[in-house]
């Protein structure tokens, strides 16, 4: 089906990735920085991947996108988009997302050409992608950037964007990027750019958008306030492995994984008790020197010995509920023995050993699950 | 009394002022001429003041002056009119080498503050030799303590700046500017370009240096949550002015201009719901070349009236919610403006709005808003 | 709580090691700096050793082989005189790369150092230096070295004469862009701040760091010198015999165009000189990038 025909027919919008691996090449080497990450999203769902710096959260995004940079290569691992398969390189790999995925990046400035109007940028998006006249485009880019609350859309259809705040910019890149009509938008740290105060706004911008167009988001950050906001649902990164996913409000005042805790330690809060904070020991590794077993164990305070040798997957998390009654307490029992079994906590999944030993009670599948159960 | 750097021959405990403050600026006034904009005043009549051992916050969003501030602070720029009073001793443009080791700055990007050319114990012994303080191996002993002081081990001194990461690199930074041993310590968003898990540790070295130097300490920042961690006093400055200022517990915990209170409300938290109920702010903050009349703010002020469009609010004292318990020397406070800071030990809480006194009623739920 | 020590990794430390011998690895990994310096250290080598690597006297007659071809006793052949072309192209080697390399010397040098001065401190210097610099730049490059040997004189002394007058000012110009650039750099302002004085700020933290362009394009220009001398030779303007130049040997050589080497073979010269120094200078500017 060619993408002329797929134009005018929005697709619902779910996203699968599937054991992507992604590796740049360093000085003749070619190191894994993303490694066998999988997860979904359903249509008119909020995703966010948190993670620190060098954590492989911007180039899994890119290659939804489409935009790797050169000497970066997806090794593995498929993205599908309603069932079709994206190709993350290649001609391919445009011809498939037009009109169906977008994104929005951290720098506005560095995201839009100096040298003509943001009117003219934005309207050149029905134009050639969806085929739309110069007269509807210039009317759909003053719809649009009324639709993200741009005051007086026309004097700022005129505007170059160097005469437009970061906030504003912002804003015509999001007006950019719904223009071409997708069912899936992708966010590369947009606010971390931007003031506080402009912050709240594009947030709640964004959240009502996704909301009024039934738009599939990926939202990355390094700040998980920011994800709280914004995202139904939250995977936590680190050295280019998923070790936690889960509905986020669950996941950030319950995490089943250390680096989760840590994390939140060491995040300087405004509801915190002064000087709380907790700064996690130990330093990110070099990708080409990533432990072996769980990335995170030589920093992890409760990490075992098991956990420098067993590679890391995600499990499902089954219900971690109040403590057994009296007489039944002890280990997990292995699956078949008596008592009925925990319910199941719908989508959340931890790559730790032992979660228990940062949520009590924690219990995960015993069977390795490569994905995280349904919504 | 300032504790000094150990075994520092001719080292600098800087006699405090008559109020103790060690560091005071009155009525800065920096406007740039822009070709294509016009005037910009980045900085309006500006005061503070910073006693030893005690460190104040600056907050604001971008195009509040808080860097160009911080600038003329460090002496890197010379402000149009107002005074920088260093120890009681007022400043000129030109700084004396004593007076320059006095103020130390640390930059925002640890990635463009340290030269990549130079090793990092090259970087120290230059400036320990330029000022006379120690040679050889004297400065070789030097140089492995201040590496100790910041955290670093002392292999990091035959590195370039290239081995280290942003947290390792700010540490550098934060010990070159004590290798001159200053009287104040001036951070220029510190930990802004740094990763989550690494800032919450450079901000206790920051506390932990104001303890044990008894360094003063500027911090400028838009992160909040930064600031009331390890600050003492607070600065809110919006369009080249200070709107409020007090001490932590007063303008974290009874804000009194709408300004403050939309930043708090609008700061993500980890735990929504905790956040105090108030309007989100409408609009942008204005550029510096076109101030709205009156009080800058007053466009997007949900408690403006049409007064403020006319008279500019001045920082005035408030009046205490409740007994002065936190915050001790507002007891005395004069209810005249805040003047000049060599008088004032500690800023006593004030704001630059005309409704600072009013019991703040309840914002529009969140819910309402236009 | 207490600022934990941040551990010094051992990849950092590795790194920290390593760093001392890391231009000669870089060095190493970049093929056109390899290929440059090979060539280039060839063609220095044998100007060096000129005079005893070549097997005559690039003046000793022989009388018996006029413009003889490759042979054994005259591996390059006779010119037109009878002199061993190989003896006479070494030793021309010899006199155009000294020549290249003094003329070269001072230009850079004061062009650099102007250009700092400028950048750094603008004002009136940066000003009156720079509209010197519109004016020279105006005209071509040729027409004004020509026009002060002729003011100044043929010979050695003219060439060193004209290209200093003339070839500085593409030094200041770049090296007051790159100044201009480093000096708003935070590490410059940290050392203001930290109260260095001026002239240790420009030596040791503004020079450095935009130095690197100079040295890359020293080797450009020194392929451009190595042209105009020969140039200027060809045209009877530069090295005066009876001193061998590749220029005049071009220049004579084309009187006997029916035999290809003697107008050929300096050129070949010239030729494997200029690509072993362009390719130096290419590689340069791969190694001395701060890592």
């Amino acid at each position: 089906m060619t993408a002329t025909a797929m134009r005018g027919r929005r697709t619902p919008g779910e996203l699968v990735v599937s054991d992507l691996s992604i590796s740049i090449e360093r000085q003749g080497h070619r190191l894994t920085v993303v490694d066998a990450v999988s997860f979904a999203v359903a249509a008119g769902g909020s995703f966010g991947i948190v993670g620190e710096s060098g954590s492989g959260k911007s180039l899994t995004l890119r290659a939804l996108m489409g935009l790797l940079p050169p000497r970066v290569r997806v090794e593995s691992g498929e993205i599908e988009l309603d069932g079709e398969r994206l190709p993350s390189a290649g001609r391919g790999a445009g011809r498939t997302r037009r009109g169906r995925v977008a994104m929005i990046f951290q720098d506005p400035l560095g995201a839009l050409d100096p040298v003509y109007t943001v009117g003219a940028q934005v309207a050149e998006v029905p134009r050639r992608v969806l085929g739309r006249s110069r007269r509807e485009s210039r009317e759909r880019a003053i719809e649009l950037f009324r639709l993200v609350g741009l005051p007086d859309p026309v004097g700022r259809a005129a505007s170059y964007p160097h005469q437009l705040s970061g906030g504003m910019r912002q804003r015509v890149l999001i007006a950019m990027a719904l223009a071409a009509e997708p069912a899936v938008l992708l966010c590369d740290e947009p606010t971390t750019a931007l003031d506080v105060t402009v912050q709240a706004q594009v947030l709640e911008l964004l959240d009502d958008l996704r909301r009024r167009l039934g738009l599939t988001v990926v939202f990355v950050s390094h700040d998980l306030a920011v994800v709280r906001q914004v995202c139904e649902e939250t995977a936590v990164m680190y050295t280019g492995r998923l070790l936690e996913v889960g509905p986020t409000g669950e996941l950030l005042d319950g995490p089943a994984h250390p680096y989760t805790r840590a994390l939140l330690d060491a995040v300087v809060d405004l509801d915190d008790p002064i000087g709380a904070a907790r700064a996690i020991p130990g330093s990110l590794p070099d990708p080409a020197e990533v432990p072996a077993g769980c990335p995170f164990h030589p920093r992890c305070a409760v990490a075992s010995e098991d956990c420098a040798r067993t590679a890391v997957t995600l499990r499902a998390l089954t219900a971690a509920g109040p403590p057994p009654p009296a007489g039944s307490a002890g280990p997990p029992r292995p699956a078949g023995s008596a008592g009925p079994p925990p319910p199941a906590r719908p989508g959340r999944s931890t790559a730790c050993l032992h979660p228990e030993r940062v949520l009590p009670h924690a219990v995960t599948v015993v069977t390795a699950a490569a994905m995280p159960a349904g919504r | 009394m300032t504790a000094t750097f150990a075994s520092a021959p001719g080292g600098m405990p800087l006699p405090q002022g008559p109020s103790g403050a060690v560091l005071g600026a009155a009525g800065l006034r920096v406007c740039f001429v822009t070709p294509h904009a016009g005037h910009l005043l980045a900085v309006d009549d500006v005061s503070l003041s910073v006693p030893a051992g005690r460190m104040l916050g600056i907050v604001g969003e971008s195009g509040s002056g808080k860097t160009t501030v911080a600038r003329c602070l460090a002496g890197l720029l010379r402000p149009d009119s107002g005074e920088i009073v260093l120890s009681g001793e007022v400043l000129t443009g030109r700084r004396s080498p004593a007076q320059r080791r006095a103020v130390q700055l640390v930059f925002q990007d640890p990635y463009a503050s340290l030269n990549p050319r130079l090793r990092v114990g090259t970087v120290l012994r230059e400036l320990l030799a330029e000022h006379g303080i120690a040679r050889g191996e004297a400065a070789e002993a030097r140089c492995r303590q201040l590496m100790t002081l910041v955290g670093l081990g002392e292999a990091a001194l035959g590195g370039y700046p290239s081995a280290f990461s942003g947290g390792q690199r700010q540490r550098i930074a934060i010990a070159r500017a004590l290798a001159v041993e200053p009287a104040v310590l001036v951070a220029d968003e510190p930990v802004s370009s740094l990763d989550v898990s690494v800032q919450a540790t450079i901000l206790a070295l920051f506390a932990e240096l104001r303890d044990r130097l008894g360094l003063a300490v500027v911090m400028i920042s838009h992160n909040l949550a930064a600031v009331r961690n390890v600050c003492d006093d607070v600065a809110v400055m919006y369009l080249g002015r200070i709107v409020e200022q007090g001490s932590r517990e007063a303008v974290f915990g009874d804000p009194r201009h709408p300004y403050t209170r939309a930043l708090l409300a609008a700061a993500p938290r980890l735990r929504p719901g905790s956040e105090p109920v108030a309007a989100r702010l409408a609009g942008e903050p204005p550029s510096a070349t076109s101030r709205p009349a009156g009080c800058a703010f007053h466009p997007r002020c949900p408690r403006a009236e049409a007064r403020c469009a006319v008279e500019e609010p001045r920082l005035l004292p408030v009046t205490p919610a409740a007994a002065p318990a936190a915050t001790g020397a507002s007891a005395e406070v004069a209810s005249d403006p805040v003047a000049h800071p060599a008088l004032a030990a500690h800023p006593a809480h004030a704001a630059a709005c005309h409704f600072r006194d009013e019991r703040p009623r309840e914002d529009r739920p969140r819910e309402d808003r236009p | 709580m207490t600022a934990a020590v941040e551990p010094f990794g051992p990849e950092a430390a590795r790194v920290v090691a390593e760093r001392g011998f890391g231009f000669l690895r870089r060095a190493r990994r970049s093929p056109t700096f390899a290929a440059g310096a090979v060539l280039t250290a060839l063609v220095v080598l044998s100007a060096v050793l000129a005079p005893w690597i070549s097997p005559y006297s690039p003046t000793a007659v022989d009388p018996y082989h006029i413009l003889a071809g490759f042979s054994a006793a005259h591996w390059l052949g006779t010119d037109q005189i009878g002199e061993d072309e190989l003896s006479r192209i070494l030793w021309a080697g010899r006199t155009d790369l000294q020549v290249a390399v003094l003329a070269v010397l001072f230009p850079s040098i004061f062009g650099t150092l102007l250009g700092t001065l400028c950048g750094y401190y603008g004002g009136w210097l940066d000003a009156v230096v720079m509209r010197i610099v519109d004016v020279l730049i105006a005209f071509p490059f040729y027409v004004l070295v020509i026009g002060l040997i002729f003011v100044v004189g043929t010979g050695t002394t003219g060439i060193y004469v004209a290209f200093a007058g003339v070839d500085w000012i593409v030094y200041a110009r770049f090296i007051r862009a790159a100044t201009l650039v480093v000096r708003e750099q935070d590490y410059v302002a940290a050392a203001k701040v930290g109260g260095l004085p001026d002239r240790r700020i420009l030596f040791r933290h503004i020079l450095p760091n935009t130095v690197a362009q100079s040295v890359v394009y020293v080797t450009n220009d020194f392929v451009l010198v190595i042209v105009l001398v020969t140039t200027l030779g060809y045209i009877g303007l530069g090295v005066q015999p009876p001193t061998p130049d590749w220029g005049s040997m071009i220049a004579t050589g084309q009187n006997y165009l029916s035999d290809w080497r003697l107008a050929t073979l300096p050129g070949i010269a010239v030729v494997i000189t200029a690509l072993g120094v362009s390719l130096l200078g290419d590689g340069l500017a791969d190694v001395l990038r701060p890592q």
